[in-house]
């Protein structure tokens, strides 16, 4: 089954759509997929993923997650929608400065007022080998650690699927390497759908499966 | 604006749905309220849900034995045909005969790799073995599967060069399932490079993996076709001609991720394949 669906999506700027960002993408995504998107920079590959994550608009087409198009709801809705089925792991970690690791892991789900799924957030912080540093706080974390932390916070939500844009920009090849790698092992692990934004090839073969972005169109 | 009556219903549905996901959701209250009747509901909806989960493990459980009940039943006949093949071709035959029997042995080798494969999928699959993985030396590790390749290497007068430190390097894993895939990736790395081709190993580490990489010098993998290559029984159009039954490299991955870790390829036609074992170190 489908989690994710973009039809014939389009992203253009400027008064006479001077810019296609995105010129008319579609894209399936299966339930359980480890999916790459590579391109150069300016390929539209960025705009693509905030409108995979519903976080910019489309100028036309729509974006289905879990079969409800996304676009036909209100902003606040949206918002909500987000929150409770994509889990998002950005370039920078955005880790809340004054939290411990177990405090940052449990924010969404609690800003959500759910009780968290205790032996579900244990495993999820064993498996991203973060289970010595769950009282640590983000600055004494290493930037690979940090960004271990981003992906247990976006596991722990049990999102639909999490969308991933450059993961490792700010992480050395080596780092980058490992969290990749804890990412990719916790997908499977825990059959969670992921969809990964990279520029960089070897981090892009990681996945099950890549998708080439060149001026806004998907070429491979 | 919620009316505080229906606030606390709501609540009380809440907590009902808490349960329910908890497992332990049991109705509490039997009167002709609304809520007693969806709890009665719900109760047999968790009942049903139950009952429907029990069955589909039923049927698995069905198939899991059907496939080892085959693959046991096969052995006995099997090692039958192989030896008396072997006697076969012990006796004073023509030309055209022993190649009729070598035919007969070859076609009985493949048969066999595929039982022996497909036995140990079922097993690893259906859960009858678990996966021990212990901290080791993962150059051992290498050692041992690459001394096991040595006559197929031979065969095709390869070179097998494997990059050895000092020191031990150790992960976690599960020393004889983890040979078992190292050595069919090594197999499949002969398998699909020409004779006189070279397979080198080496081996780096990572904060939380050990990676192995093993680098062959022959046709490469077409991109297209690199998501393919662990399915099961997948086999390229183009390599009809070499040995082997598309079931290895599914085998080797299902090892390898059972046991937390992962597997990556990189791949240029014509040039060759790099296959990289990622092993968790924790």
């Amino acid at each position: 089954m489908s989690i994710l669906k973009a039809v014939n999506l389009k992203k253009y700027y400027g008064a006479e759509a001077t810019v296609k960002a995105v010129d008319g993408i579609d894209l399936a995504v299966e339930s359980g997929e480890f999916v790459s998107v590579v391109g150069s920079s300016g390929s539209g590959k960025s705009t693509l993923l905030h409108l995979l994550g519903g976080l910019d608009r489309p100028t036309d087409g729509n974006v289905e997650i879990n079969g409800k198009p996304i676009f036909s709801m209100k902003d606040d809705e949206l918002t909500i929608f987000r929150r409770r089925y994509i889990g998002f792991v950005f370039q920078s970690y955005n880790l809340v400065p004054v939290l411990n690791v177990e405090e940052n892991i449990l924010l969404q789900i609690q800003l959500d007022g759910n009780k968290p799924d205790k032996t579900f957030i244990a495993h999820v912080i064993e498996t991203l080998g973060l289970t010595e540093k769950r009282t640590s706080m983000p600055n004494q974390l290493s930037g690979g650690q940090q960004q271990r932390v981003a992906i247990a916070r976006a596991l722990a939500s049990k999102p639909a699927f999490i969308l991933a844009d450059e993961p490792t920009g700010n992480l050395d090849s080596k780092t980058g390497m490992d969290v990749i790698g804890l990412l990719k092992v916790s997908g499977q692990k825990f059959g969670q759908t992921i969809v990964m934004i990279t520029h960089n090839p070897e981090i892009a073969q990681m996945a099950d499966r890549t998708i080439r972005i060149e001026d806004g169109r998907i070429v491979g | 604006m919620i009316f505080d009556g229906n606030k606390k219903l709501l609540q009380k549905l809440d907590l009902m749905l808490d349960e329910a996901l908890a497992g332990t959701f049991s109705a509490a209250s039997y009167d002709e309220s609304l809520v007693s009747k969806i709890e009665s509901k719900m109760a047999r909806f968790l009942e049903q849900s139950r009952l429907r989960r029990e069955q589909i493990e039923g049927e698995q459980e069905h198939v899991r034995s059907f496939i080892s009940d085959i693959s046991h039943q096969l052995k006995t006949p099997l090692a039958n045909i192989v030896l008396y093949a072997q006697l076969l071709r012990e006796q004073n035959l023509t030309d055209e005969q022993s190649i009729l029997a070598g035919q007969i042995t070859a076609g009985t080798e493949k048969l066999n790799f595929l039982i022996q494969a497909l036995v140990k999928t079922s097993r690893l699959e259906s859960g009858i073995v678990k996966l021990a993985p212990k901290p080791g030396d993962v150059y051992e590790l290498i050692k041992t599967a690459a001394t096991d390749c040595e006559p197929l290497v031979d065969r095709k007068k390869m070179k097998l060069s494997v990059a050895v430190g000092t020191a031990p390097i150790m992960a976690l894993f599960d020393a004889r399932w983890c040979v078992e895939a190292l050595f069919n990736m090594i197999d499949n790395a002969v398998k699909y490079t020409p004779e006189n081709g070279s397979i080198s190993i080496s081996v780096s580490e990572y904060e939380m993996f050990v990676r192995i990489d093993i680098t062959d010098t022959g046709r490469g993998i077409r991109e297209e076709d690199l998501p393919k290559i662990f399915g099961r029984f997948w086999r390229a159009a183009e390599s009809a001609d070499s040995p082997g039954v598309g079931i290895g490299l599914y085998l080797a991955r299902e090892i390898i991720t059972t046991q937390g870790g992962y597997i990556k390829v990189c791949s240029q036609v014509g040039k060759g394949s790099t296959f990289s074992v990622f092993l968790s170190k924790m």
